[in-house]
């Protein structure tokens, strides 16, 4: 949690956003069917769906004026002012860090959960995380960061264009093959930037490890027991699917 | 004298049981797996229930209930573990347990905890069966007495706890998160009118967001950004640590335990909610009832217990209505609902002539379940503990992947997921600026039942509130809702305490 | 070098595998997924998980349950099930009240894409609560009548077929109702009981309980039978009130659907497994147990049942102002 100053700094920050917030609310609820008969339900002003939208617009519009009275108070303005004056001299590591987890999460699900095989999908995030934290070196963390980030636009490229449709028109499961390359590059990528360092061959072993042994028991159980569809079952799942049901 | 001979054929019913060892180790199996299912991040009893329907769907009716309640009691129970140990809930049920049991588990008691919660849910599992065979019929009565102003009153004392809760910066924190909360329960088409709301005429909002995903956005992604970023160890495990309880702390801890129970048995029966809400209303009445309410949510041992006993003994709860009523209380009760009436047994006022003795072997099953629950847990508990050896950043990639398989699970869709990282990230920051994020989740689980019962409930009345004064379980909520408000006064405190002098000075 | 083998092996599956994918295996070689819009342990989904439980028994695979809720009228699910390759491996589970999705804006055609497979239904039956001084439909019509707009009567969420047929007895009987809203049938029936709706209409499926113990009084079924409940038989509500003919029945159609897209051939398949299913044992206790009118229609006749339903639900919605979608874009016909 953050302390002091800049906790008020956020807090003043934040209460312009809730004020923002809750008088869009407001008039959000004025649009909505006061009193004339909607849906062959009788209508007063007690019924109206826009009653408790407007409860609850109020309630924020209040708190968020509370908080910002307090922050003012306390110098939560003023501290923002002074920040803005300073920018450059924020630390920037955490920042980094912080960035290189979004990307790893909104990749995931944003990208490549409903476009690419799942258990592609999983590899590459998973590897992407352990590499980039558990062998907690920065300057790796800042690389792959890139590298990774690189590798995404050019799956955005392919899925944006109709690229990815004709590619995998040519060739069952273009797009799967591509995401596998694009995981050997990244495992290659991560060695080279290691070249040397044996503790960090013996984390990188246990990293491949725990990536594809994961989604090996999760994807099993969670298609064949509890009966989940995958949100997308490319190349390898059809591979599960093929053997299960022939040993089955 | 009948509830001697109830007893007498509850307990030939237990002995049938326990010497079959084909329904026991059904039950131990599907007790465990219904802890899977609460501990993984998405998975609910509700899922394990309707799984186990369909295989079942070839046993007998009795054979079918005795999985079908395992993985009940399992499930509610299960949540605990992610709660206490990584602060991620695994079910709804279990988000108030997290509030008290992950402190302890950072403070290097997760083992204690989770030693502390196998006996209050098995506790409470108990109690909750000893009401379904003795009083049911009576406790139905009383859940009749719910029509929509006391569904509204509950749903607002239950929102009312939120401000309650210990906000880590300024009190009106947990307002603000609370109304935020409420604001995604806004969210979809509202459902007296089915007019949309803050939908932004995209389909997939209509149907209203989905608790799960919320919860597991709000709890789990702050965590698995706080772990990655700060590096910091989550909660350690000591080497050696006693799982089982000090026999010493349990009946210091009965008035809670009992409490809770009685919490839990209550709002299971009364019809369509449950032991989501149930841990809440415990946790809050612990803390007002508690001498020194500053303590929880820093690890207080008397948190954990009031909320998972609660809802445990809410499944008992639950059972009243459904087996007497053929009304479910709570959703995974819901889907026993349509389990039983696979196997042609038809619950409701009429079960008691068509089916006598179904009653009493449904609490013989949940007697025999907590028991099952207790040893199972007791076992796992020392082995649970020591997933936090894990380096965290190894282990949190995979709890990511385990949040977005779960939340995926329920209901194939990828827009949960779309849902859940953008809560994820708001969450993170309410949390980095000292905001609780308890009580959003609460606002969204109960916004729709305030909403909605609000509104009806004016219009049987036309408009008016005197139902709240006439009614009398009405106004006991409404009394109860006012003494919690006050009593978060200072002024209320301080009259209290001179109330007191008052009166010792006259004697 | 490892990467690099493991590489090929990988490629080399791939490839092995397209070539098992391209082989025709006989229809179902694998498990087939039922996708329901409803939740768990409704009517629909209880009704379907024993028929499928049946029909895997004929076709020799599973059949899983799994379901896919939200939206308008099951859309959602039926998104689910409606984009899933056409192969035969997806049915949908649903019952009558999906031809809303239409015109509430969540499906952008008609319904007739699908080929359904109809169950049954359970009829619906109008009750008071037992201290209730109405004793017949007339009383209640009558009382509806001195007090207009103030009989308050409880039925599920707006739009359902509950709703629908509260709003055809309204039209039948000349009254005006008030209507509260309830989020499913349990709520609604459970209001009554205490009192806090004065009528109220679902399925005798879900009432019989309650109507065998005394909590609730039938007063008619809206249907042109009369029905036996154990030991009393519910007259039907046509009897005392003719004009209701005009506007009823609208009754219940739970079953399962599959995309027309799909293969005659697998779906001549599922249509033998459904007939031979709908004649076991367990499908028939079931029904009698829970009260369902079993119907076993599939093909035209269960094309020709969704058609009505349709254009009656969609066309009323859009009367009432309930509907987004004009009715008329999606080219659904008057009734």
């Amino acid at each position: 949690m953050m302390q002091g100053q800049k906790l008020r700094r956020a807090d003043f920050v934040t209460s312009l956003i809730l004020l923002g917030f809750g008088v869009w609310m407001l008039l959000e609820a004025f649009k909505m069917p006061m009193r004339d008969t909607f849906g062959g339900v009788q209508n007063v002003w007690y019924v109206s769906p826009a009653l408790f939208p407007l409860i609850v617009s109020i309630g924020i519009l209040v708190l968020a004026t509370v908080l910002l009275l307090h922050a003012i108070r306390s110098g939560g303005a003023a501290a923002l002012v002074h920040s803005l004056k300073h920018l450059s001299e924020a630390d920037r590591e955490p920042l980094i860090r912080f960035g290189g987890i979004l990307l790893g999460l909104v990749s995931f699900v944003y990208l490549y959960i409903p476009r690419v095989d799942f258990f592609l999908a999983t590899i590459l995030m998973l590897f992407y995380f352990i590499a980039a934290y558990y062998l907690d070196d920065h300057s790796i963390l800042k690389r792959l960061i890139v590298f990774y980030c690189a590798g995404c636009v050019l799956f955005i490229v392919l899925f944006a264009t109709p690229l990815a449709g004709s590619l995998n028109r040519l060739f069952a499961y273009a797009t799967d093959i591509v995401a596998l390359l694009f995981f050997v590059a990244m495992v290659v990528f991560v060695r080279r930037a290691t070249r040397g360092r044996t503790d960090q061959r013996a984390r990188i072993r246990l990293a491949l490890i725990v990536t594809f042994v994961t989604p090996l028991i999760l994807i099993p159980v969670f298609r064949y027991f509890l009966r989940v569809q995958m949100p997308r079952e490319g190349g390898i799942i059809e591979i599960m699917h093929l053997i299960y049901y022939s040993i089955r | 004298m009948f509830v001697l001979e109830r007893f007498g054929i509850f307990f030939s019913n237990l002995a049938a049981m326990v010497f079959d060892p084909v329904g026991l180790l059904l039950l131990f199996g599907s007790v465990f797996l219904g802890i899977l299912f609460g501990a993984m991040p998405g998975l609910t009893a509700t899922l394990g229930v309707a799984l186990l329907t369909t295989l079942t769907y070839g046993m007998r009716a009795e054979t079918a209930m005795i999985a079908l309640l395992g993985i009940y009691v399992g499930g509610v129970y299960g949540g605990s573990y992610s709660a206490i140990l990584i602060n991620i809930p695994g079910t709804a049920a279990a988000a108030a347990t997290s509030l008290d049991g992950y402190p302890l588990a950072c403070k290097g008691e997760g083992g204690r905890a989770l030693g502390l919660t196998t006996t209050a849910s098995a506790i409470g599992t108990f109690v909750g069966m000893l009401f379904v065979v003795s009083i049911s019929p009576l406790i139905s009565r009383i859940a009749l007495q719910f029509t929509s102003f006391e569904f509204f009153l509950l749903a607002f004392f239950g929102i009312i706890i939120s401000g309650t809760l210990t906000s880590p910066d300024l009190v009106y924190k947990g307002w603000i998160a609370g109304l935020l909360g409420l604001f995604l329960a806004i969210v979809g088409r509202d459902g007296l009118q089915f007019y949309p709301r803050f939908t932004f005429g995209m389909p997939q909002l209509e149907g209203g967001l989905e608790v799960v995903p919320v919860l597991i956005g709000a709890f789990g992604i702050p965590q698995i950004i706080g772990v990655l970023k700060d590096r910091f160890a989550p909660a350690e495990a000591k080497r050696f640590q006693r799982i089982l309880p000090e026999f010493g702390t349990i009946v210091r801890r009965l008035p809670t335990i009992l409490r809770s129970a009685l919490i839990g048995v209550g709002i299971g029966a009364v019809p369509g909610i449950g032991e989501d809400i149930a841990g809440w209303v415990s946790y809050g009445a612990a803390k007002n009832a508690s001498k020194h309410p500053e303590s929880f949510g820093t690890g207080d041992e008397e948190g954990v217990i009031a909320s998972e006993t609660a809802n445990n003994a809410c499944i008992g709860g639950a059972m009243i209505p459904l087996l007497n009523l053929g009304i479910p209380g709570s959703p995974p009760a819901a889907m026993l609902l349509g389990a039983l009436m696979l196997h042609g047994v038809n619950p409701g006022p009429m079960l008691r002539f068509d089916h006598p003795n179904f009653i009493l072997q449904i609490t013989a099953i949940l007697l025999l379940a907590s028991f099952a629950m207790w040893i199972l847990g007791m076992l796992l508990a020392k082995q649970v503990v020591k997933v936090l050896r894990i380096p965290p950043p190894l282990f949190m990639p995979i709890i990511a992947v385990l949040c977005v398989i779960g939340s995926y699970a329920l209901g194939f869709k990828i827009f949960n997921l779309y849902l859940m990282i953008p809560v994820g990230i708001i969450a993170y920051f309410l949390t980095e600026m000292g905001y609780p994020i308890a009580p959003l989740v609460i606002g969204v689980i109960l916004g729709p039942m305030a909403d909605q019962n609000l509104r009806r409930a004016l219009m049987v009345s036309q408009g008016s509130f005197m139902p709240v004064f006439t009614r009398p379980v009405a106004l006991i909520l409404f009394l109860v809702i006012v003494l919690t408000i006050v009593s978060q006064f200072p002024v209320y405190r301080r009259a209290l305490a001179a109330l007191k002098r008052l009166l010792l000075r006259n004697r | 070098m490892k990467r690099i083998a493991m590489l090929v092996v990988l490629v080399a599956l791939l490839s092995v595998s397209l070539v098992f994918a391209s082989g025709e295996r006989e229809y179902p070689s694998r498990d087939i997924t039922n996708v329901l819009v409803w939740s768990a342990g409704g009517g629909t989904d209880t009704a379907n998980r024993i028929v499928m439980a049946e029909m895997a028994k004929t076709l020799g695979v599973n059949i899983n349950v799994v379901n896919v809720t939200g939206g308008v009228g099951g859309s959602v699910g039926m998104l689910e099930a409606y984009n899933r390759p056409h192969d035969g491996y997806t049915i949908a589970g649903l019952s009558e009240s999906i031809v809303t999705a239409g015109v509430q804006g969540g499906w952008d055609k008609r319904v007739d894409v699908w080929d359904y497979y109809i169950i049954g239904g359970s009829p619906l039956v109008l009750s008071v609560p037992a201290n209730s001084p109405h004793r017949s439909i007339e009383d209640l019509v009558a009382a509806a009548k001195s007090r207009p707009g103030q009989l308050r009567a409880s039925a599920s969420a707006a739009g359902s077929i509950h709703h629908l047929n509260l709003l055809a007895f309204e039209k039948g009987t000349g009254t005006s109702l008030n209507y509260i809203p309830y989020d499913g049938s349990a709520p609604a029936q459970n209001a009554a009981i205490t009192g806090e709706v004065e009528m109220v209409i679902t399925s005798i499926a879900e009432q019989a309980q309650l109507i065998r113990a005394g909590q609730l009084r039938p007063l008619g079924v809206l249907v042109p039978q009369a029905f036996t409940l154990g030991n009393q038989t519910i007259p039907s509500a046509f009897d005392s009130v003719p004009g209701l003919t005009a506007h009823l029945p609208i009754e219940q159609a739970i079953g399962f659907a599959m995309a027309r897209g799909v293969p005659e051939a697998q779906r001549s398949k599922i249509r033998e497994a459904f007939h031979a299913a709908m004649q076991t044992e367990p499908v028939k206790n079931f029904g009698r147990d829970n009260f369902y009118v079993l119907s076993g229609a599939s093909g035209d006749e269960a094309a020709a049942i969704f058609d009505a339903l349709e254009s009656n639900f969609a066309w009323t919605l859009w009367e009432l102002g309930a509907a987004r979608v004009d009715p008329q874009t999606l080219g659904i016909p008057r009734p």
